[in-house]
């Protein structure tokens, strides 16, 4: 008689198989409930939704089962259907939890590290590359000089200004937090060069050009 | 346009832009499992930079993402994992896994483990059927609608067409294909708009009838319920016929092959 458990990924293919289907379903709900039914005690809901929703989400989980492809873990793959159930719940009942919550996990990094924070020192100052572009009321050659950027530091300073912190960025990217710093400091000063004063000037545009400064 | 832009609406505009110009495969979400493989680092290189591209232009996929990742990494306690606790909530949800055909009605314990839930019917033959839904009568009470079969786990493959266009016929297994019908899904757009459809099913090469039933329509798609009785793991022709307001006879729309497996 074998005493080792059935992995994650065994019970799965078990379960694609239709093999003693029902057993491995319940082994399966029995490793994550606990897990989901927490995730939604996080987010502030009461037991007895945890529960309702914990249910709902096993369900899809066992429904969808088959079409499972074995990119992701197991684990990570039934947060994620526990997670966009709870969004379109949220959703459904015309809340804004999701931010809200969000928001408190802002105010914790904040407490923990206010220099990893957005909105970033440069954004609306006079610093800002993009101050100086949509002054001149032209935010498309902000985006053509982005767009001009190496990849990563590109990727990095759209997502900066989608109000994503440092952190929050490199956790999307898969990078270090300090590379994401130095990425939109060198960024910044690329944009500042092309888009500053100094920079060049906006395409004319249908002889209206340069009416106003001279 | 001012100075005096907010962040949310430089922001709006940003991701409208850099959303319009990506290509187009950027623009389509990635799915939950590979999201879920994104938030865990896996994803090979190239669909991973394909997906980070998203992300730049995609809020609500970034959002999730993140709470993806820090759910995810966060080692956080779920709810000990106390049996009588596991085991409630795993009998509440049972009868959902049976309503949805996914599991059999709850049976004695002897008599469950001897039908495997998630083989196709038609394996049980009418005795495994009576003892099934005797033991369930003993379990539940006189129930008949719970005495529901399990999910189909057959596979339709179809192999080639007579006639019409082959490729613009797609037949497939439909989601519903569970208790005692193996569903059918064609797309009606392929299909000549015929006020009234039906369909025979004949054995192939043999080409002997074994069925024939109306299709319905479900939006954009046709679907033909075949009771699984009248089924075997081999090859059928399914010929389909339509017929114009008006007139007498059936009009012949359609011949598709198709091989239809059942698991052993």
């Amino acid at each position: 008689m074998s005493a080792t458990p059935k992995d994650d990924l065994e019970l799965v293919r078990d379960l694609q198989a239709g093999e003693d289907w029902e057993e491995n379903a319940r082994l399966l709900h029995e490793r994550y409930a606990g897990l989901v039914w927490s995730s939604f005690q996080r987010e502030g809901q009461k037991p007895e939704e945890c529960e309702d929703l914990t249910q709902e989400v096993f369900l899809r989980v066992f429904k969808n089962i088959g079409s499972f492809r074995y990119q992701a873990g197991v684990k990570t793959w039934i947060l994620a259907i526990a997670r966009n159930l709870f969004l379109n719940e949220v959703v459904r009942r015309g809340e804004s939890a999701p931010q809200h919550r969000k928001q408190e996990g802002l105010d914790q990094v904040e407490r923990l590290d206010p220099g990893q924070l957005l909105p970033a020192p440069w954004i609306g100052s006079e610093d800002d590359p993009w101050e100086s572009a949509w002054k001149r009321q032209q935010p498309e050659i902000f985006l053509a000089a982005v767009a001009e950027l190496p990849d990563r530091m590109r990727q990095c300073v759209l997502l900066y200004y989608q109000g994503r912190t440092t952190k929050e960025i490199a956790i999307l990217l898969g990078i270090e937090n300090e590379t994401v710093r130095s990425q939109l400091h060198f960024a910044k000063d690329r944009l500042r060069a092309k888009l500053g004063p100094g920079g060049p000037k906006p395409p004319a545009k249908g002889g209206t050009e340069g009416t106003s400064g001279s | 346009m001012s100075g005096t832009q907010s962040f949310e609406e430089r922001a709006d505009w940003l991701r409208e832009t850099v959303a319009k110009s990506q290509a187009g495969g950027a623009r389509v979400h990635p799915d939950l499992e590979e999201m879920a493989a994104y938030a865990e680092g896996g994803l090979p290189e190239g669909r991973r930079a394909e997906i980070q591209e998203h992300l730049v232009a995609c809020a609500s996929c970034a959002r999730f993402a993140l709470d993806l990742a820090e759910v995810a990494a966060e080692p956080f306690a779920a709810t000990p994992s106390i049996p009588s606790v596991s085991a409630a909530r795993w009998e509440k949800l049972h009868p959902r896994l049976v309503e949805e055909g996914l599991a059999l009605p709850r049976a004695a314990g002897a008599l469950a483990a001897w039908v495997p839930a998630a083989a196709g019917r038609r394996h049980l033959g009418s005795l495994g059927l009576a003892a099934a839904l005797l033991a369930s009568v003993l379990a539940n009470g006189w129930q008949w609608k719970e005495a529901k079969e399990p999910r189909i786990a057959a596979e339709v493959v179809q192999l080639s067409i007579t006639r019409g266009e082959p490729e613009a016929t797609p037949i497939a297994l439909a989601e519903r294909s569970r208790h005692q019908d193996l569903v059918l899904q064609i797309d009606a757009n392929a299909v000549d708009p015929f006020p009234g459809l039906k369909a025979e099913i004949l054995t192939w090469p043999e080409k002997k009838l074994v069925w024939s039933g109306t299709l319905e329509r479900e939006g954009a798609q046709l679907t033909l319920a075949i009771p699984t009785s009248f089924l075997d793991s081999r090859e059928y022709q399914i010929r389909l016929w339509g017929k114009s307001a008006g007139a007498d006879g059936w009009k012949k729309a359609g011949e598709h092959l198709i091989r239809i497996s059942f698991p052993s």
